[in-house]
């Protein structure tokens, strides 16, 4: 199953960057392909989201998943529980470099036989989005700064 | 219409042509004074104004603002014509960009036939602005063009859109810094990879891209028949 990773340095502070990562349901905003994200469960440690997409270029038809999001300290696991995708996993590791962030992301997709013809178009993505979420993050973190 | 003379600075921008066709991984260049001075200063005083009438375009691998040319919504093919909502400088550009000296200037430039201008349109970004680098590959004649309407611009400023071998900013082959009347231009092909790098600073990249592409009468775009067997 396809493996990608991804490291970014970012201008802001661990705690910032994870709060604005666990905010599960502003993410329609950074995702067009995010129709909503519903939170099914939450604990300190653990949040368990429904997530729809729609993927018009793609499947022309909407896709719900729910993933279990596991929280430690400046990390999370989130492993999709339902859905295309079901039993990926998505890590996500903060480590504050000085006055700087290094975001480390892997992900491990398991796809259904429909869905490996994705595979290409995934690679392709998945360094693009994440680099592109992580920037909206910042962008959000330093307005919430100027407020 | 204003002469070329008066408008373009044809000879220094041909000066580049050679370097340009030249230039490896793909044929792109940074140049400065292209505009004659005072028609530039026209067009800088004039530059729209960034208001809640540019359209935002927030997609996950850009954040940027556009406005277009007979206040479309989104970025369709442009055609000639008068918009009175933007200045007689910007007018006046608007008309050279669509004649045939404006063709001929970077048909010779870059060494493509038959170009035409396909879309005019500006862009502007400001802070937590950013495009993601990547390649359209949409047809071996595309040329894209941003020239810039900035004073001041800092050395060692993202913002400018700089082109690369790849994805990563260690990829970044020019990133210019100098975004007074000056430009940057690109032919399409695979590995023509361009971006923006994060703003962080509270400044307005002003730019117009045109982009121009090789069109017959008979043939229509050449981006409409890559396709084809």
């Amino acid at each position: 199953m396809p493996t990608f990773e991804i490291s970014r340095m970012v201008q802001a502070s661990p705690e910032k960057l994870f709060s604005k990562i666990l905010d599960f349901e502003y993410y329609s905003n950074y995702f067009p392909q995010i129709k909503n994200i519903t939170i099914l469960e939450r604990s300190d440690t653990k949040v368990v989201t429904r997530e729809t997409f729609v993927f018009k270029s793609i499947f022309k038809k909407e896709i719900v998943q729910d993933t279990i999001h596991n929280i430690g300290n400046n990390k999370l696991k989130s492993e999709i529980i339902s859905g295309y995708a079901k039993n990926s996993t998505i890590d996500v590791l903060l480590t504050k470099i000085n006055t700087e962030t290094k975001v480390d992301v892997k992900a491990n997709i398991q796809l259904g036989l429909k869905g490996k013809l994705l595979q290409p178009l995934l690679k392709k993505f998945f360094k693009m989005y994440v680099s592109g979420v992580l920037m909206k993050i910042l962008t959000e973190i330093h307005l919430d700064e100027n407020k | 219409m204003a002469s070329t003379s008066n408008i373009l600075n044809e000879k220094n921008i041909l000066k580049y042509s050679k370097s340009f066709q030249e230039n490896k991984p793909f044929k792109f260049s940074f140049m400065e004074n292209v505009f004659e001075e005072s028609f530039y200063q026209e067009l800088y005083n004039t530059y729209p104004k960034f208001d809640n009438s540019w359209i935002q375009i927030e997609e996950l691998d850009k954040s940027t603002y556009r406005k277009f040319w007979f206040n479309e919504k989104k970025q369709i093919l442009d055609k000639p014509g008068n918009d009175e909502n933007f200045s007689e400088s910007w007018n006046t550009l608007h008309n050279f960009v669509h004649s045939e000296d404006f063709s001929e200037i970077f048909s010779k430039f870059c060494g493509v036939e038959k170009l035409r201008t396909k879309y005019f349109t500006f862009a502007n970004l400001i802070k937590g602005g950013f495009q993601y680098p990547h390649s359209h590959n949409v047809s071996p004649s595309t040329l894209t063009m941003f020239f810039y309407f900035v004073k001041d611009w800092q050395q060692g400023d993202p913002g400018c859109t700089h082109f690369s071998s790849g994805e990563e900013e260690s990829d970044i082959l020019v990133e210019p810094y100098n975004l007074d009347n000056s430009m940057t231009i690109f032919l399409d092909s695979p590995n023509a990879w361009h971006g923006v790098r994060y703003i962080t600073k509270d400044v307005e990249r002003r730019s117009l891209c045109v982009i121009m592409e090789k069109y017959s009468e008979e043939l229509g775009w050449d981006s409409d028949n890559q396709n084809k067997s």
